[in-house]
């Protein structure tokens, strides 16, 4: 008896305590130890051998953990095991697009000079860092996939067992030099949970697919339903991803989402919902473009034509056949007044960020990213709802002055010659059919006249207060020009404008 | 026949004052006329047991010590443990890695699950590097010495001795005298009768010497060869001590090979025990040593380990590792 209580209180003291143990047993149900894919280093041991890379006795050098070469990335990429890439069959998309060993040292991972926790010698790119080669789990989720040391996104942001303390966590002095918080903004109210789900990704994990993968196919499941998810790595390819945000004024992506990967729609008819996709790869900068990516999870690619509750088709939104729409997917065709043009007298409309010469595209986290401007770019969190960097209030004007010219648009006096907008009393020749007598003088905000509902409201009876907003109608519309579906427009054409607040009104419209 | 007649008296000589032998072959389980004839006749009528050609060094009755021992250990002999291939008597005992594991040959051959007997090999992990011809007598005197097992004191012959002391350096559960005896069983070779405490790997290292030193590395790995004598302590070496305390789950089984994973609990020295229940109570505080995952005369896997690690991929492939790693 006295045996059974020394056991148990030595079991109990040192095995549970702290819970460090996270291996326990994984190792067996590890891809290293896969009996037909693990480790074979040394064909003269069985597969998965301890030995294939701790050699016991030690070999001809004696090398930390008595592994067969020095205790550096060099065992894992530079032993014939992972020294190029990974493979994988055609239709399925192994996450997360592991890429090749100069990908590697070229990524902001592999080429961080910082260590983590910061100042213990051991550098952020060592692949055990995120890596355990034993295999880590626990009890609930089982076996982690790709052998992460954490729980897919936790490994991001924890450090061991605490939540928040690692590399991207929300405390800087246990964040390595160059990391950002990104734990924080996963915090938020509104935010890309990726704490929702588990394991998506490897819910098929087997021998033959020993990556975990998402299939490539449109509405294929993996993205829909109960298997609907986000997680770190369905944006990031922590083994590519380069440090650095897109080019404002380009809908291409920004380093961070180099490696992973998105759909192209193909072209579809003026309000259509496009249906058919091809997946693209994020190779380079160049020709991989964001709301690819936005895509695989936010449009009929992911959902088919049964969009979950709270939201909608992005790619049937910002279809560049729509009559209008935000260039996210491509450019707008009669831009002449966001841009300086003869039309509008060359005068800047656009926020210098955009006033380039790439200024005619955007992307999709030009809007969705942290309502605080210092805050790491990206649509991680944000406290205003559908992660915006600001209100999408109907009578907010702010979201939209961020970029749109609040001088132009929300002119704090009465403009006395071209303000460079279409809808400005010298170009109407009406001083109230000008933005500044709407927005300024009466208080309407950008949305009740732009990008608010999809189906345009009743034009009787008379009713000022905002109709209700639909999301997702500020991406784009097939029913009106000049995203003019605004939540009080009933009807608008180029020089007449029928809204729910007085009656039809016909002005002079300036040229396209 | 000068040296021969001093041999004689020699050997008289010490059954006279009693045998130095602690463990077997001493106190009557064994007698001189077993191994040794003082008269052999190569015109008359051979000794008892004895092999033609001689008459041989030593006054043996067989040539070769090796073949002279295995007409004992060779698994004929119910009192004296087997060690030969194939072994049968530890069978069913619930106690298999017993008796110090078995060799795969008598002499003469070189076997990968082993040492071997009676052929010229190179001394693994030896600096310098060296050669010898292993034989029975290289690692047991069978006059006895105040060791464990009759080892011998100084198995490299440097003339630096290692004691292994019973009683102080390893327990039995049963008194090595009862039995085994002429009429008794093999149960006080059964490895569940022996506890370790310590001075197992220092006997070993003897000749492996590389293998002594237990080489620091960098941080976070403490060792760069597995380490012998070490404890599950500080908490953060890699293993996992609850799980060997309690003793069940991955790596632990009923027997070895049975198509289920786990084995026995491995062997394993406490450094602190005074007694043969100390020294066989699983804590944190166990110390692995060479005994741990080797056999020392061989056994039925590759590198005389007790599982099939170099094997081929079975359901044990991981136990050895698992009781203490839990991977």
């Amino acid at each position: 008896m006295k045996k059974l209580i020394f056991i148990c209180s030595t079991y109990f003291t040192i095995g549970w305590a702290g819970g460090i143990y996270a291996e326990s047993g994984t190792f067996k149900s590890s891809k290293h130890a896969d009996p037909g894919i693990g480790v074979h280093r040394d064909t003269n041991l069985p597969r998965g051998n301890c030995s294939q890379c701790h050699l016991q006795h030690d070999g001809d050098l004696p090398y930390d953990f008595a592994l067969f070469a020095p205790a550096d990335n060099g065992t894992c990429l530079s032993s014939g095991c992972h020294d190029y890439q990974y493979q994988w069959p055609p239709g399925d998309y192994y996450w997360s697009f592991p890429g090749n060993t100069t990908d590697w040292y070229n990524s902001a991972h592999g080429a961080s000079a910082g260590q983590f926790p910061p100042g213990n010698g051991r550098q952020v790119a060592l692949c055990v860092q995120c890596h355990d080669p034993h295999t880590a789990g626990d009890s609930i989720h089982g076996v982690y996939p790709s052998a992460t040391r954490e729980l897919e996104e936790r490994g991001c942001y924890s450090n061991g067992a605490i939540v928040g303390q690692g590399c991207h966590g929300m405390n800087g002095s246990t964040r390595p030099a160059g990391a950002d918080d990104i734990y924080s903004q996963l915090l938020k109210s509104s935010r890309h949970n990726v704490e929702a789900s588990a394991k998506e990704h490897s819910t098929d994990w087997q021998a033959s697919y020993p990556y975990g993968r998402e299939s490539r196919q449109v509405n294929s499941g993996h993205f829909s339903d109960s298997n609907r998810h986000v997680e770190c790595v369905d944006c990031h390819n922590p083994h590519k991803a380069v440090s650095g945000g897109h080019q404002i004024g380009s809908n291409e992506i920004g380093g961070a989402l180099l490696g992973a990967w998105g759909v192209q729609p193909s072209s579809a008819a003026p309000g259509a919902t496009p249906t058919s996709f091809t997946a693209v790869d994020f190779n380079t900068i160049g020709g991989s473009l964001e709301y690819q990516m936005c895509y695989k999870c936010h449009s009929y690619f992911a959902f088919g034509n049964t969009a979950p509750s709270g939201y909608t088709d992005n790619a049937r939104e910002f279809n560049p056949a729509n009559a209008s729409f935000h260039p996210v997917q491509d450019t707008i065709p009669t831009n002449s007044y966001t841009i300086q043009t003869p039309e509008n007298g060359l005068t800047q409309t656009m926020d210098n960020r955009w006033n380039n010469i790439v200024h005619n595209k955007m992307t999709c986290s030009d809007c969705h990213a942290s309502e605080t401007a210092t805050d790491p770019g990206g649509p991680h969190g944000s406290n205003n709802p559908y992660i915006l960097t600001g209100s999408p209030a109907a009578t907010d004007i702010a979201f939209c002055t961020s970029c749109h010219l609040g001088l132009v648009y929300a002119p704090p006096t009465r403009p006395i010659g071209e303000t460079g907008s279409r809808f400005d009393g010298q170009t109407t020749g009406e001083e109230d059919a000008s933005h500044y007598f709407h927005v300024t003088v009466r208080g309407i905000g950008c949305r009740q006249c732009h990008g608010g509902r999809q189906e345009p409201p009743p034009a009787q009876p008379e009713q000022r207060s905002p109709y209700p907003l639909d999301a997702g109608s500020a991406h784009g519309t097939n029913t009106l020009v000049g995203l003019m579906n605004g939540a009080n427009i009933s009807a608008y054409v180029p020089g007449n404008c029928t809204p729910t607040c007085h009656e039809s009104i016909t002005y002079s419209a300036g040229p396209e | 026949m000068v040296k021969n007649s001093l041999k004689i008296i020699t050997i008289f000589m010490l059954l006279a004052v009693g045998t130095v032998a602690d463990e077997f072959h001493g106190g009557g389980d064994i007698l001189c006329s077993d191994c040794h004839t003082t008269h052999y006749s190569q015109s008359g009528t051979l000794p008892e047991r004895a092999e033609p050609g001689g008459p041989f060094s030593d006054l043996l009755l067989i040539e070769s010590a090796d073949r002279l021992c295995l007409t004992c250990h060779d698994g004929t002999d119910p009192a004296a443990p087997d060690v030969l291939a194939p072994v049968a008597m530890y069978q069913g005992s619930g106690s298999e890695f017993s008796g110090g594991g078995f060799f795969s040959a008598a002499e003469g051959l070189i076997s990968i699950t082993g040492h071997d007997l009676g052929v010229i090999t190179q001394v693994p992990y030896s600096n310098p590097v060296k050669a010898t011809i292993l034989s029975c007598i290289s690692c047991h005197d069978p006059h006895g010495t105040i060791n464990y097992r009759n080892l011998v004191i100084d198995p490299d012959s440097s003339g630096t001795g290692v004691t292994v002391g019973l009683g102080s350096d390893v327990f039995e559960e049963i008194h090595q005298q009862i039995p085994p005896s002429r009429n008794a069983s093999i149960g006080a070779y059964r490895a569940g009768n022996i506890g370790y405490r310590a001075r197992m790997t220092e006997w070993c290292a003897d000749c492996h010497n590389i293998l002594g030193q237990t080489d620091p590395a960098n941080p976070p790995a403490h060792f760069n060869r597995h380490p012998s004598l070490a404890s599950f302590e500080p908490s953060d070496y890699h293993n996992d001590p609850g799980h060997w305390a309690v003793g069940i789950g991955e790596g632990f089984g009923v027997a070895t090979g049975d198509g289920i994973e786990g084995i026995p609990r491995l062997r394993f020295q406490a450094p602190g025990a005074t007694d043969y229940t100390s020294a066989t109570t699983p804590a944190a505080s166990n110390q692995v040593f060479c005994g741990t995952c080797h056999f020392a005369h061989g056994g039925p896997f590759k590198s005389s380990i007790l599982w099939p690690f170099n094997d081929q991929v079975s359901a044990d492939l991981y136990s050895g590792c698992q009781q203490c790693h839990y991977k």
